[in-house]
């Protein structure tokens, strides 16, 4: 039982970290791809020398 | 202002006309997201949990997220203390660019390495944190590159911010070599080097993603790279186009005063 027990918690610290992983790494892309549009919104096309 | 859209490309290469995106970013993208997903199944399923002397169980998993984001921090503030040492050779702002958008990055990876090392320390230590030379070092590094962060955001002068953060992204790099050698130089808490030396302490498939781990994350720096650099890109063309604007009308109300445009508006512009 104490070992069922150590396992769960260990898979809850793995979990978190990943969940926390996804979540910044996410919520980073989401900030600068939403950034991006608003900023690229505001140059003239032939200012976007990448697309 | 605003621009026309210029939809490119069909499905998933399907760019936004108003984006950071390109094509080759777009393929890089997918070629993330397919190699993350590839690699949560062999972190998370495929592989065993460690079962070894110091045995750390499923917990082992942690290290797969935590080693690949430090690795990745060390690749940004690498690339910002580059890019800062040609910026001030140079004196273009796209080495400027450059160096901030990867400082900005190693931000966001230095915070995933400090949070999942903590949880892996309170695991496997008993304790959130602990005031070891590895611990301590990068909790500095993670503050250094915060402050760089706002001195950028203090400085409203372009050329001025340009060269004080070249300055500080270099002296702040000395910090980087520190961080990684601390647990060979200081007795640490933390352990040394899993994959440094040619006999690994891990193998099989909990090698594979570590390295695998590592792939993947320098992948995501590169294509969160080519939006980031755009952005940056991007929003000092505006800065640019906002004070030449504001020294136009300054121009213009002054000769409608009918008096002379004093040299402080005249000065930097050509």
């Amino acid at each position: 039982m104490a070992v069922v027990l150590a396992e769960a918690s260990a898979w809850t610290y793995v979990t978190v970290s990943y969940a926390i992983a996804v979540g910044l790494i996410g919520g980073y892309t989401a900030w600068i791809l939403r950034r991006g549009r608003r900023v690229g919104r505001q140059l003239p096309p032939e200012e976007r020398t990448w697309s | 202002m605003t621009s026309t859209p210029t939809d490119t490309g069909a499905g998933l290469l399907r760019l936004h006309p108003d984006g950071t995106a390109s094509r080759g970013s777009r393929i890089l993208g997918i070629v993330v997201l397919v190699s993350a997903a590839v690699f949560l199944y062999v972190a998370l399923v495929a592989s065993a949990p460690d079962e070894s002397l110091d045995a750390q169980g499923e917990l082992v998993r942690i290290m797969y997220l935590h080693v690949p984001s430090a690795i990745a921090c060390y690749t940004a503030f690498f690339v910002t203390a580059v890019a800062s040492a040609m910026y001030l050779w140079k004196r273009t702002m796209g080495w400027d660019a450059l160096a901030a958008s990867s400082a900005e990055i190693g931000v966001v990876f230095v915070s995933l390495t400090l949070l999942t090392g903590s949880i892996w320390g309170h695991t496997t230590w008993g304790t959130w944190w602990e005031w070891d030379p590895r611990l301590t070092s990068t909790a500095l590094m993670f503050v250094l590159y915060l402050g760089y962060l706002a001195l950028r955001r203090a400085i409203l002068d372009p050329v001025s911010r340009a060269k004080q953060s070249a300055i500080l992204g270099i002296i702040a790099f000395i910090n980087v070599p520190i961080v990684h050698f601390s647990v060979d130089w200081w007795r640490s808490l933390h352990q040394t080097a899993t994959v440094a030396s040619l006999d690994p302490q891990i193998d099989g498939l909990r090698l594979f993603a570590l390295m695998f781990g590592m792939i993947v994350a320098l992948l995501l720096y590169v294509w969160l790279m080519m939006h980031r650099f755009r952005l940056e890109f991007a929003e000092a063309a505006l800065e640019s186009k906002g004070l030449d604007l504001a020294l136009a009308e300054r121009r213009a109300e002054a000769r409608a005063d009918g008096g002379s445009v004093p040299p402080s508006v005249t000065e930097g512009v050509s």
